[in-house]
């Protein structure tokens, strides 16, 4: 048994109410209305503070209640004895690490802005080896080879754009689909390859008000299929919100970097926020992304049945800036401009994308999830979100064009089976999935409440007969 | 005979056809009217013929004269019957929800008060109406007749008991109205000024009319029929008390019977025809014993 919100217990504090409230509680006197109190007197009252407890069967009913309902919010999880590798067990990551040209040393120099986030890297990780090498592609044959010899999941992670660059489809699609690939971008001053210039850099901040602990179990499936450094987003943020929303949103995005912004629809303060900042011109990156977030297979495959094909005109690839506008002003949610991103079968939308622009403020898109979110689905559609970055732009203006054959390599990419992977790195992750036994004891909080009322009616009732109206 | 439960007699909505009840429910049995002695004078002696009531023979004039006489009376129509009726919130009790009994002392009065009406205007005499509601008086003065009766029980029946009312000042003015030699009738549960009350009461006695004292009480008021913590709202000020029934039942029963008490002896000893009303009995029975105990005490 593992708790998921351990705060939550000291709930438990208040089973003392019920046992204060049978203590001290005396009951509501009658009202009665009489024709003449002249031949009344005061009456002694009997004691309103009582030593012994009323009611205990109500009393141990009312306790079982406030106690469930602490549990409850305490999230209790319960790990079955499941086979698969528990996540909690840690991950395996080979790092390869771009070493100079001279065979055996190490790049100190260009690695030194690298060393905190490779180190950070190996301490999140349950076992962990670097490798330096120019040429990755001999690397990666290794790392498999090292992986295969760890127990749990195994991740190769990619350091530096030199590395990247010298990688094509083949070598990611060589990788067995049970490990993960992850790319971790080199310094940003090295702007040096066509291929970097050609991915659309951004931020993907995923706003939660899920507990800690959720939010972690999340990031954590997200950083195991690798897709936090996989392409080219720079980072996956994940804010658990408190308090003001509109202020954290701004603080997240004052810098000038394109920004997706993931949220639940539990962020209920995004619908006020949303329309506030409704001047949203369509940026050429918005169209390509809502297209790759449409049509991401990962996102569709984890709600089977939940999710249906969205509006023709993204799945028709059509998506333009113009197009997305008609589009947005044919469909409005907040009032702000919305794009239906995907729909139930049913027909209610239940991804959408909302964008936003301050006037001299970086373009923003919010991703706004309105299902029942579960974390293999939370996670997927942050995977979906940062493959967007991933994605040659070639409509946005900013970015070179220029092609090579590294770069149309990168295009087959997106279609490489790391996202493939990372559906089945998300099943196992998803064994964690907590949120589940909090709702079974709530329906025993319900229960147990329903028989406490029966209980009350029952003794009002008792009472109620014991009074002699029956007299004559 | 069969006696009409206070439940039917409540069931009756229209109080002239609950009074018309009442009264043919009296006359069950053939005799005549209990309420003979209203209004009758003696007129004359006759020989007494087989058949007669004894209750009718005179004997002292048997004594005297050793022959059988009969006194006859005369119905007369000036002797006026004023009905004071009290609407202070206090009648309207018990509430409808307490259970026991189903009408309100109100109600039972009205049927009490109609059902006399009744019976004294088909005997000829006049009936008069003296009540308060609000700070007026509501007046109707003694006369006989059908169409007067029908108005005097319509406007009984459309008293609401309401606030609280002065006892002294009705009865008063009541007695001021009522010409020459009358019967004053108070329908009341005498909570209100009693002493105001009995004073005025002795005043009317004084000026020679014939006065009689109904007191309606609900068996609710004269015990406590809970038994739990309550508070009790009185019906006129508003004022509330808290009263734990085990500690305060006996003291308040014993207050009640002793006022009740009072309420008879002052009756006894003004020579004021005095009757108990409890509203869980038939008002017909209830009425028809006080009228049978009435006349035998003439």
């Amino acid at each position: 048994m593992r708790w998921l919100n351990p705060w939550a217990l000291l709930g438990l504090l208040a089973v003392a109410l019920p046992v204060f409230v049978h203590l001290f509680s005396r009951r509501q006197a009658r009202v009665m209305r009489f024709p003449t109190l002249q031949f009344l007197t005061t009456s002694r009252l009997l004691p309103a503070r009582r030593t012994r407890l009323s009611d205990v069967p109500l009393l141990a009913l009312r306790i079982a209640v406030v106690a469930l309902a602490a549990i409850a919010l305490a999230q209790p999880t319960c790990f079955g004895g499941s086979a698969a590798p528990s996540p909690t067990s840690g991950i395996a990551r080979a790092i390869i690490v771009p070493a100079d040209p001279v065979p055996g040393g190490v790049s100190t120099a260009r690695l030194a802005p690298l060393e905190p986030a490779i180190t950070r890297l190996e301490d999140s990780s349950n076992s962990s080896l670097r490798i330096p090498a120019v040429e990755p592609r001999e690397a990666l044959s290794g790392a498999v080879a090292w992986l295969r010899a760890q127990p749990g999941l195994g991740e190769i992670v990619i350091v530096g754009d030199r590395l990247r660059d010298a990688l094509d489809s083949a070598d990611i699609a060589g990788i067995p689909a049970d490990i993960g690939v992850a790319f971790r971008p080199g310094a940003a001053a090295q702007g040096d390859s066509a291929a970097q210039l050609m991915m659309f850099r951004g931020r993907v901040v995923w706003l939660t008000d899920a507990s800690p602990a959720i939010a972690d179990a999340v990031r954590r499936s997200v950083q195991q299929v690798g897709a936090g450094a996989s392409a080219g987003a720079s980072d996956v943020r994940v804010v658990t919100l408190q308090g003001e929303y509109a202020d954290t949103i701004r603080a997240l995005t004052s810098d000038t970097i394109p920004t997706i912004i993931v949220a639940s629809t539990a962020v209920g303060a995004l619908a006020r926020f949303t329309p506030a900042r409704r001047a949203a011109p369509w940026d050429p990156w918005m169209a390509t992304a809502l297209l790759t977030i449409a049509q991401d297979t990962t996102l569709a495959s984890t709600a089977p049945g939940v999710l249906a094909r969205t509006d023709g005109r993204i799945d028709g690839r059509t998506g333009t800036g113009a197009d997305m506008r008609t589009n947005a002003a044919a469909d409005s949610i907040f009032g702000a401009s919305v794009v239906v991103l995907a729909r139930t079968t049913s027909g209610t939308p239940i991804i959408v994308a909302a964008a936003t622009r301050d006037d001299d403020g970086p373009p923003q898109l919010f991703i706004i999830s309105r299902a029942p979110a579960t974390h293999v689905h939370t996670a997927a559609l942050l995977l979906a979100a940062t493959s967007v970055f991933a994605q040659p732009t070639s409509t946005a203006s900013t970015v070179d064009t220029t092609s090579s054959a590294r770069g149309a390599a990168w295009r087959a990419l997106q279609r490489a089976p790391s996202l493939r992977t990372s559906v089945n790195a998300l099943a196992l992750v998803d064994v964690e999935s907590p949120a589940s036994r909090g709702r079974y004891v709530w329906v025993a909080v319900l229960l147990l409440l329903g028989v406490e009322w029966l209980v009350r009616r029952y003794s009002a009732w008792r009472s109620a007969a014991a009074t002699p109206s029956g007299e004559r | 005979m069969s006696v009409l439960s206070p439940a039917v007699v409540a069931a009756v909505d229209d109080l002239e056809l609950a009074a018309r009840v009442v009264v043919d429910g009296l006359r069950v049995g053939g005799h005549r009217s209990p309420f003979h002695g209203y209004g009758a004078e003696f007129q004359q002696h006759r020989p007494y013929r087989a058949g007669d009531d004894l209750k009718y023979l005179d004997w002292k004039v048997y004594a005297r004269s050793n022959r059988l006489y009969t006194r006859q009376f005369r119905e007369t129509t000036n002797v006026a019957v004023m009905l004071v009726i009290d609407t202070s919130a206090s009648m309207a009790y018990p509430l409808a929800t307490s259970g026991i009994s189903p009408l309100t002392k109100f109600r039972y009065a009205s049927i009490v008060a109609a059902s006399l009406a009744y019976l004294a205007s088909e005997q000829g005499n006049a009936v008069g109406l003296m009540s308060m509601t609000g700070e007026a008086m509501a007046y109707l003065p003694a006369r006989s007749g059908r169409a007067h009766l029908r108005a005097l029980i319509a406007r009984i029946d459309g008293f609401v008991p309401a606030d609280a009312w002065q006892p002294g000042l009705v009865i008063g003015r009541a007695a001021e109205l009522l010409q020459r030699r009358g019967l004053l009738v108070v329908l009341s549960d005498f909570y209100d000024d009693e002493s105001g009350t009995q004073r005025e009461l002795r005043h009317v006695v004084q000026r020679g009319h014939d006065v009689a004292m109904l007191q309606i009480i609900s068996r609710e008021e004269r015990e406590l029929v809970f038994n739990e913590q309550t508070e009790l709202e009185d019906l006129e000020t508003g004022i509330r008390l808290l009263v734990e029934p085990a500690t305060a039942a006996a003291a308040h029963r014993d207050a009640m019977t002793q006022f009740l008490e009072r309420c008879r002896v002052f009756a006894l000893h003004e020579g004021i025809d005095y009757g108990m009303f409890d509203t869980s009995e038939a008002p017909e029975r209830a009425l028809r014993d006080y009228l049978v105990r009435r006349a035998t005490q003439r």
